[in-house]
């Protein structure tokens, strides 16, 4: 006990200290009680462990999909007087309504619609319930999982030196550079928990250079607060972590996995609670396979994607998918053999993009442990379509979307590449293709990110080699970037010209405060030349009255 | 935030039909689950109360007296509605919020689990707590949801449920005293678990 504060008064206290609340000198007042009397210490563990409980129960609400529509009920109820028109841009989206199908023709996605054949997802056996457990297990709010950049090193020739990070500069034309990250830390994923300004917390997984080796071999979790990145918990020497999902604002799920020494490679996925991560090994998991990402849908649901080894001579083999339930990840069967995106959105629930062993692309539902094939198509060899993202709003309001190239050949240094966007909806029934100009895209948009109340944001880009001369590696740079806001397309000024990749955080964004999380690449080639080494880093970036921070570069 | 929220309010109170939208898309994902807790997962019921709340916030914002946090407010607003309609329909609600109660099945699935390693056990003692915060009355839920889950301060919680401070904090240290014994009961069934064990290995 000190004079500052009794023992009464800490205890008054610790609920809303443990919700994060009071000034930072109250806080402090009650860190200095608390290292000295085991009671307070108890004490506060108890109320821990009562607002984990309270996270949890809050968390079996099933996800609210009534927000458009809500709206638009709201809206029709305003009085007559204070009516104006709405600024919604799902109001440009055609949402179930029939399509003009040019340019986007030669896909027919649609030719399949009707088979939707059901497999079941069979889990072992041993691990399988049987029975419903408590109350039906809810959805937390969704959560995005924005792992832009889950560090793709590349590789070409010999790749031996680590990317020089400390060395590159970067072209910065309009952000305001934010706090640095802490010493020698690069960041490697960012996520972000909770949906709202209040209740968002952004995390993110960074490594930190090994001095001897030069790579970047250690793991680092970060929590930004009051503007800055702080690391949280120790180091994790040995495993750089490159993917993080994160349940509520103190809990999630982080992985990595050490790609730096191919003939033994060493996975790891931590569970991380409040300020503290451990470290989980699933029954099942290959332990030479590498964690490719982990969506959940609330504390106790969601979705691991594990990519198993190559076989002894080279081929490929199926990734494994495991199911989150009741504190244990299962083995579970699917039909895709490797996946491209999962957007969990409620228990056992997810929507699954990927591929089947006889190289079709396969957009499949899954719900209590059936698999609906809600399209399948062959994937022709010269195919020049790239779906990369799903989006579920509702059932009947899913998205894919991606890029469509120019032809199916390599970007040569004479021949920069340019894109389209590729876009599909999903009313419940069948996939239909949507084309840009049914969002009436700007000219030249090549991407298009689907932000309900945030607004459709669109890229336009060209792809190029990143060393004159040569072939590989190339990137794709964004030449400028628009909002749909109010009905109308506005080019939006670009926070740095080396951009190759931006995300727009819709549970985070409102059309005029926007939270993103943006793309940079840094490219090195090898002392003697003969290689390179590089890969994609994300940064957290905010748009406010017209000016851009970055928090992470 | 304060002071732009503030403004925003001041724009509704001028007919400003987008800065509704933007408290209605900052707001609406906290306060459906507020609701859903308070009118027991009735969808219907909770949209009716989500469109009664905004609606109010579009006609009380002319009135609206700066004090405390705009969400605060939004949330009185919602739990104004609540008991308003818990009035209106007391009997029927009241069956329904009544805290949901664990069958025998759930036990023995729960018990099945827990034999499976340190991660799982500590899901089970955090399951077990919050089996224990549903037996609560929905008003101390409510108290603690709203200090936790929604991050508003204690005098905050007496704006938005229209009670004295000090009722509030009686309520916090009865669900604590309650949580308190439950997660101790908790502790004496994994103990005696514990000693069983020993004695089954002795013999």
């Amino acid at each position: 006990m000190t004079i500052d504060m009794t023992c009464a008064e800490c205890a008054e206290r610790l609920p809303e200290y443990i919700a994060g609340l009071g000034d930072a000198g109250e806080r402090e007042r009650i860190e200095r009680h608390i290292r000295t009397c085991d009671r307070c210490r108890a004490e506060l563990k108890l109320w821990r462990a009562i607002g984990e409980a309270v996270e949890l129960d809050v968390a079996t609400v099933p996800p609210d999909t009534r927000e458009v529509t809500g709206w638009f009920q709201l809206v029709a109820q305003l009085p007559e007087s204070r009516s104006q028109p709405s600024s919604h841009p799902a109001l440009s989206a055609p949402g179930g309504q029939p399509m003009e199908q040019n340019g986007l023709r030669t896909l027919e996605l649609d030719e399949e619609p009707a088979r939707s054949p059901e497999r079941s997802l069979q889990p072992p056996p041993a691990n399988r319930p049987t029975r419903r457990w408590m109350t039906p297990i809810g959805a937390v709010a969704a959560l995005l999982i924005v792992a832009l950049g889950a560090m793709l090193f590349a590789s070409h020739a010999s790749r031996r030196s680590a990317p020089a990070l400390g060395d590159s500069t970067p072209l910065v034309v309009n952000a305001q550079p934010g706090p640095p990250l802490p010493h020698g830390v690069t960041m490697t994923s960012v996520t972000l928990a909770g949906r709202g300004e209040y209740s968002a917390t952004y995390w993110a997984t960074g490594a930190v250079s090994n001095s001897a080796t030069g790579q970047p071999d250690t793991g680092v979790i970060l929590r930004f607060s009051n503007g800055r990145w702080e690391q949280v918990g120790d180091t994790l020497p040995s495993y750089p972590l490159n993917g993080i999902a994160m349940v509520s604002a103190a809990e999630g799920w982080a992985w990595g996995a050490n790609f730096y020494d191919t003939s033994a490679i060493k996975s790891v996925i931590l569970h991380i609670n409040g300020g503290a991560w451990q470290r989980v090994t699933p029954a099942g998991v290959n332990p030479k396979g590498t964690p490719q990402f982990i969506s959940m849908s609330s504390p106790i649901d969601g979705w691991l994607v594990m990519q198993n080894p190559k076989t002894a001579g080279g081929n490929t083999t199926p990734s494994s998918l495991f199911h989150y339930s009741k504190g244990i990840w299962n083995p579970v069967q699917s039909p895709l053999s490797y996946f491209g995106d999962i957007a969990a959105v409620g228990p056992g629930e997810a929507w699954m993009l990927g591929g089947d062993a006889n190289d079709n692309v396969l957009i499949v539902h899954v719900t209590s442990d059936k698999a609906v094939v809600t399209l399948r198509r062959p994937q022709p060899k010269d195919d020049n379509i790239a779906i990369s993202n799903l989006s579920a709003f509702a059932p009947n309001d899913v998205w894919a979307t991606g890029v469509r190239y120019p032809s199916a050949q390599s970007v040569a240094p004479e021949n920069p590449e340019t894109r389209t966007p590729a876009l599909y909806h999903y009313d419940g029934a069948s996939w239909q293709p949507v084309a840009p100009s049914d969002l009436r895209a700007p000219a030249g948009a090549q991407q298009i990110q689907i932000v309900p109340y945030a607004g459709m944001w669109a890229t336009r880009s060209v792809t190029t080699s990143v060393f004159p001369g040569r072939h590989e590696p190339t990137e794709n740079r964004i030449q400028a970037l628009y909002q749909l806001d109010k009905g109308a397309w506005q080019e939006v000024p670009l926070p740095y010209s080396d951009l190759v990749g931006i995300n727009v955080i819709p549970d985070a964004s409102t059309a005029s405060d926007i939270w993103a999380v943006g793309g940079y690449s840094v490219y090195t080639t090898n002392s003697n030349g003969s290689g390179w080494s590089g890969g994609t880093y994300p940064v957290l970036l905010h748009y406010l009255n017209g000016e851009w921070t970055e928090y992470g570069r | 935030m304060a002071d732009d929220e503030q403004a925003l309010v001041a724009r509704i109170a001028a007919d400003d039909q987008e800065a509704l939208r933007i408290l209605y898309t900052r707001y609406r994902p906290r306060l459906w689950r507020y609701l859903w807790r308070r009118l027991d997962g009735d969808a219907g019921a909770v949209e009716d109360a989500m469109q009664a709340t905004w609606l109010a916030v579009w006609r009380g914002a002319p009135g609206y007296q700066p004090r405390g946090q705009v969400a605060a407010w939004i949330f009185q607003i919602a739990h104004r509605h609540v008991a308003h309609l818990r009035r209106d329909t007391s009997r029927a609600l009241e069956g329904r919020l009544r805290p949901r109660a664990l069958d025998a099945e759930d036990d023995e699935l729960l018990s099945a689990v827990n034999e499976t390693g340190s991660h799982e056990e500590r899901v089970l003692d955090r399951l077990a707590l919050v089996e224990a915060l549903r037996a609560l009355s929905p008003a101390h839920r409510e108290v603690l949801e709203l200090v936790f889950h929604h991050g508003f301060a204690l005098a905050e919680v007496a704006q938005i449920l229209d009670i004295p401070l000090g009722t509030v904090k009686s309520r916090v240290s009865y669900a604590r005293r309650a949580l308190a014994t439950a997660l101790a009961a908790i502790d004496r069934d994994s103990a005696a678990t514990d000693a069983t064990l020993r004695e089954r290995t002795k013999r």
